[in-house]
């Protein structure tokens, strides 16, 4: 037997009031386009229950790697804290280079030298009902881009509370209306990351092996961990304000995940030089988190067609990415602790 | 299929994307307003829905929709950043041929596309929150306890979005429909009286 509730007309309500829709399918040689790739992507990963003894190798390895790395880390904290110079309040000098850190590869001096300057910036943690605004400037400007209809460029704001429990932001499509609503995200958890880069890197590994819940692990081989692990490493760096301890971990962390590298020479992003560090992913993509040449401050993000690329889009048609074609790119103008969504300082 | 999904069995994702792609799709457009950005919004649900598969409640009986849904609900709030995570993969999804648009239709259909277009436009009055929880339980026909299940919140919540959105709706209904932003060519003045006419007259 039903109860009466008290809305139990709203639904009913709506459907009366609203047009109803015709659905529409894809077309269908797109969905078994798309189908057949999510199916190639999942299956790059499958779940690893036939392989319990590569599992166990992959995890020596990755314990290996992490031994191999705290050796490498213990040389660059030790020169990283001659190479900054410090005031007694605490603000940064503008960091010594290049004889100063004899024996460090470009990358490692490079993270180094925006840990440091991350370290030393003055923060207050957030009450958890305080919110974190970040403000940065995005740039889609490839044909890909253009193909999946992403605005070419514009400029997101975005809060989201320091309990993990809400976020906020304008909606376009009511006049920029500010809208608040219930979404978890990690900031409590990501506040209390190691703040040393091999825990914190044995922990990021260790997440990405294993779900947050009880189920099947995913099987990733070498390079695909270290892909994610370095992409999971730009995306905190990128959408979140950590504690200085953990932020400056992020960066000597990012130094320890394998073949990162310096993009040589000068890069310039939206007009300014930035440095350029990061990591092919997939083959032909590079990652790239940008640091200011002079302060080492986080600039942002970008990614970059490392080699010329061909992307079949069946039926005989392709797009032809060219090396050095810029795909997408962020910079960050904006990051504060505020009291509530809508303020930006 | 709860198991089978959450263990990870290809075959039961194979069929878990045939069963339910069409629902994802016309919900992903509902929420982002762009058929392109809708197949972009599939291709990443279902990738998060691997990737997320442990977190498969086994103690539910009944369908995987509502879960895929509620996956597909973040997906398109997060669209730009959720297609972070997956840009390299998505890099290398084929490009559609011919990019979906209402232009592209037969004049038959204009019934169809003034509908969507009210809808839009009355949507377009909601908070995030109430439309996402209206898409859900007024076009994709969940119930309150599977759109509760599809977002992670207590049914209470999508029943007060839901009265929320009632309210808001039927008031601005009475007020005349804004203009249409792009007319279209050979497109007459009383499409829109005629389609509110049969969108009411014609609920289901």
């Amino acid at each position: 037997m039903n109860t009466i509730q008290p809305h139990s007309n709203d639904r009913d309500e709506l459907v009366r009031l609203l047009p109803q829709l015709v659905e529409r399918d894809l077309p269908s040689r797109r969905q078994v386009q798309i189908q057949e790739f999510v199916m190639t992507e999942i299956h790059t990963h499958p779940a690893p229950r036939r392989h319990p003894h590569r599992r166990l190798v992959l995890a020596t390895s990755a314990l290996a790697a992490v031994a191999v790395a705290a050796a490498a880390a213990v040389a660059v904290v030790a020169v990283g804290g001659s190479g900054v110079g410090q005031t007694p309040g605490g603000s940064p000098t503008r960091p010594a280079a290049g004889p100063s850190t004899p024996g460090l590869t470009p990358v490692a001096r490079t993270f180094d030298l925006a840990a440091s300057y991350a370290a030393a910036r003055p923060f207050t943690p957030p009450r958890p009902d305080q919110w974190i605004y970040i403000q940065d400037r995005y740039l889609n400007p490839s044909s890909l881009g253009r193909a999946k209809g992403q605005q070419p460029a514009g400029t997101l704001q975005t809060w989201i509370r320091a309990d993990g429990r809400k976020k906020a932001e304008h909606n376009s499509a009511r006049n920029g209306a500010l809208e608040t609503w219930d979404q978890v995200n990690e900031y409590p958890a990501l506040a209390n990351l190691p703040t040393d880069p091999r825990q914190l890197l044995a922990r990021l590994r260790a997440e990405l092996l294993a779900p947050p819940t009880p189920g099947p692990r995913v099987h990733l081989d070498r390079a695909d961990v270290n892909e994610r692990l370095f992409g999971r490493i730009a995306d905190i760096l990128s959408q979140y304000l950590l504690p200085p301890a953990v932020t400056a971990a992020l960066w000597r962390a990012a130094a320890l995940v394998p073949g990162v590298t310096q993009a040589p020479g000068a890069v310039k992003v939206d007009g300014r030089p930035v440095i350029a560090v990061g990591r092919i992913q997939q083959g032909w993509l590079a990652e790239q988190l940008l640091v200011d040449p002079d302060t080492y401050e986080f600039v942002g993000y970008r990614s970059v067609a490392a080699e010329d690329h061909t992307i079949d889009t069946g039926g005989g048609r392709v797009i032809k990415v060219k090396k050095g074609e810029v795909q997408s790119v962020s910079t960050r103008l904006v990051a504060a602790i505020v009291d509530r969504p809508g303020l930006t300082s | 299929m709860r198991a089978r999904v959450r263990a990870g069995d290809p075959d039961a994702f194979r069929q878990l994307f045939n069963d339910h792609v069409r629902s994802v799709y016309n919900h992903a457009f509902r929420l982002t307003g762009n058929w392109s950005v809708a197949e972009d919004v599939v291709s990443v649900t279902f990738l998060e829905a691997w990737r997320l598969r442990s977190r498969v409640d086994l103690d539910v009986d009944g369908s995987l929709r509502p879960w895929l849904l509620g996956v597909a609900t973040n997906v398109a709030r997060n669209v730009r950043r959720a297609a972070r995570r997956h840009e390299g993969a998505l890099a290398r999804l084929p490009r559609a041929d011919v990019v979906p648009d209402f232009a592209d239709d037969v004049s038959a259909r204009i019934d169809d596309r003034e509908r969507l277009a009210l809808a839009m436009a009355a949507l377009a009055a909601l908070r995030k929150p109430e439309r996402e929880v209206l898409a859900l339980c007024v076009w994709s026909g969940l119930d309150y306890a599977e759109a509760a299940e599809a977002l992670g919140v207590p049914v209470g919540t999508i029943r007060s979005r839901l009265s929320r959105a009632r309210r808001k709706l039927a008031a601005g209904i009475r007020r005349p429909p804004e203009p249409e932003p792009t007319r279209r060519p050979g497109q007459v003045p009383g499409d829109r009286e005629n389609a509110v006419r049969l969108a009411q007259e014609n609920p289901r």
